[in-house]
């Protein structure tokens, strides 16, 4: 089974985030990047599925120029795990795409690859939309399903997944290939990529499609654009947490206090 | 008068509170703007929903077939599709929920047509749709608006708007068919939650571990937290994903929704999908080593530091003071 996977270099956020000038975006510089959290877990499952039944694993990521470091090193990783192929769409047109600008411009680039599956993560967390899936899917006309937590492959290019609903209910769906499935969180445990095995991915080829050579311009992708962002805020508290102060000992001390009136007063 | 299309969505015979939230949310906007609010509902044995819905809407479009056991994507995309050629609604409103965030975006690229997700508030504004949503785990509030176009798409988030009451009229059922499709996508059943150890919905004092933690190793610190107050421990979806944690105590929109006098979340960004599941606890606290976790923003007190100096000694003493 040949098996493509979407990948996105996401910034990792462990502190404050500020608004940039532009207002429309936050400060990049100099926060981390890394794989989009459940792309990983839809690499992994790609993974699973190639060792058990054989062909090749295919990642496929969208950048601009500004953030090629970033999606060459979760490519690598991608490689450093077992992918066979990478492909970044790389291009300076390509800053700050909306979903519909990115389900395009990829079922562009895949229109050369030669797939049975795609998997994609259900959700990018940086910007969350969960559109990306389905829409490819959709342009290139596959049937597609979401949020799957179990993936098995039947016989006669059929698919069992349970997709996961609300309150820890699950719907099974067979799907038939070819076909675009969204992969949740928790469906594997993604493995480690090796850091000796990184620095020797970094030797693979990777290859890169420009704008230009999937015939794209500026007008095309705005024209494709649906979602325009207009301002960028931080949100008001809506009940603003009372931030108990001093040392660790002080504040946990002070906080006993407070959790044994609350539970006293009822 | 045109439309704001509400796609129901509805489970084990009842309509989803979800849908309710977002008709409330279409009425506010109609009002404004002088529209009239619609809804559709697709599936077998529906007609006692049906009746119900019609008291929310002025108008329902009824597809029934005993074929249509549960939700499925290319029957939905179909008929709604359809319909929105039709009656070319100004709006077409769905809850961000596992049918929505499978059947939107698809039908969004099938008609191209213009689709904002995961709204916590919506407008119209001289016939454009603007929406404010979330990104970065609820750290940054988005102002979108969206390409002008003869119908948009939008999905709003489950739990944020009210959920709308009956009116005083009861709006006309009208039936839609169901044409025979050949699916490459088959429902086969429903799986319902494992039987759980403990049912922490049900839980007075609750304590929440997140990937703050870690590791597994160190969930004891927090556990011990959870036993001194006499309450139970839960956790964020990370915890389950790894295995750390059995699914019973996950706590979110994918998860349980508990409704403790106090609820303690520690190591936990405050991600609205974990936030979902704490909307009905009286009061919450949280230990985050991050000022800036949105988690901070729905909680009555906070410790800006490490669990791991913070919780040993909240343990000590609350062990004195008990
Ligand atoms: C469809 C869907 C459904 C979902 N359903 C759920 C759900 O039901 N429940 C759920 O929880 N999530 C759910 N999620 C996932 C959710 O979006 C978040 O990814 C998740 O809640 C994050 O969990 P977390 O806060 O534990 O981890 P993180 O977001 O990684 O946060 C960890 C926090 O720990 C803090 N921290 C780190 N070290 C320390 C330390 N030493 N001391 C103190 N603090 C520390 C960090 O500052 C950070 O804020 C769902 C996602 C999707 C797409």
């Amino acid at each position: 089974m040949n098996i493509v996977v979407c990948v996105k270099a996401i910034p990792y956020i462990e502190e404050r985030v500020k608004i940039d000038r532009s207002g429309k975006d936050i400060v990049k510089a100099g926060l981390k990047f890394k794989i989009n959290d459940s792309d990983e877990n839809a690499l992994e499952e790609a993974l699973i599925l190639k060792e058990k039944y054989g062909g090749t694993v295919t990642v496929i990521s969208l950048c601009s120029d500004r953030e090629l470091t970033y999606a060459e090193q979760v490519v690598w990783e991608c490689y450093a795990k077992g992918a066979d192929q990478a492909i970044l769409v790389c291009d300076k047109i390509f800053e700050n795409p909306d979903p519909y600008i990115t389900s395009k411009t990829l079922a562009e680039a895949l229109r050369s690859v030669k797939y049975d599956l795609i998997l994609t993560g259900c959700q990018a967390i940086d910007d969350s939309y969960m559109q990306i899936g389905p829409m490819i899917a959709e342009i290139l006309g596959l049937p597609y399903t979401t949020l799957a937590v179990k993936i098995q492959v039947l016989d006669n290019g059929r698919i069992l997944v349970h997709r996961e609903l609300e309150e820890g209910y699950r719907q099974a769906v067979e799907i038939k290939l070819p076909a675009l499935i969204t992969v949740q969180t928790g469906i594997n445990l993604p493995r480690y990529a090796a850091l000796i095995k990184v620095i020797a991915a970094k030797k693979k080829p990777l290859r890169k499609i420009t704008a230009q050579e999937l015939k794209l311009d500026v007008e095309m992708i705005n024209s494709w654009r649906n979602i325009f962002i207009e301002e960028m805020y931080i949100p008001k508290a809506e009940r603003a947490a009372q931030i108990i102060t001093g040392s660790p000992e002080e504040a946990a001390t002070k906080l006993a206090l407070i959790i044994s009136n609350t539970l006293k007063s009822g | 008068m045109r439309e704001i299309l509400v796609i129901a969505e509805h489970r084990e015979g009842e309509l989803r509170s979800s849908c309710l939230e977002t008709i409330s949310k279409a009425h506010e906007v109609a009002d404004k703007g002088g529209l009239e609010v619609t809804s559709v509902i697709i599936g077998s044995n529906i007609k006692s929903l049906a009746e119900k819905l019609r008291e929310y809407v002025s108008k329902v479009y009824l597809a029934e077939n005993h074929e249509i056991t549960y939700y499925d994507c290319e029957i939905y995309k179909h008929i709604v599709s359809k319909l929105i050629r039709e009656v070319k609604p100004l709006m077409v409103l769905m809850g961000h929920t596992s049918y929505g965030m499978d059947l939107m975006p698809g039908l969004s690229s099938h008609l191209s047509l213009p689709l904002v997700t995961d709204c916590i508030d919506i407008e119209l504004s001289n016939g454009k749709l603007n929406a404010i949503r979330q990104a970065y785990g609820g750290r940054v509030n988005v102002k979108v608006s969206l390409k002008p176009s003869e119908t948009y798409l939008a999905t709003l988030r489950a739990g944020v708007f009210q959920p709308a009451k009956p009116t005083q009229t009861k709006g006309e059922i009208v039936e839609v068919d169901v044409p025979p499709l050949e699916l490459k996508v088959k429902h086969l059943e429903v799986i319902r939650p494992e039987i759980e150890d403990i049912d922490i919905s049900k839980a007075d004092i609750v304590v929440g571990v997140g990937l703050g933690i870690g590791a597994r190793e160190k969930i004891p610190v927090v556990k011990e937290l959870a036993e001194t107050l006499g309450g139970v421990l839960g956790c964020s979806r990370p915890i389950v994903d790894r295995g750390w944690l059995p699914q019973t105590r996950q706590i979110g929109f994918s998860g349980k929704s508990i409704k403790p006098k106090i609820y303690i979340a520690v190591g936990i960004s405050g991600a609205a999908n974990h936030v979902a599941g704490i909307k009905g606890a009286r009061t919450i606290v949280a230990i985050n080593k991050d000022s800036g976790a949105p988690i901070f923003n729905i909680s009555d007190y906070g410790i800006v530091g490490d669990l791991f100096q913070v919780i040993p000694i909240l343990v000590q003493e609350l062990k004195k003071v008990k």
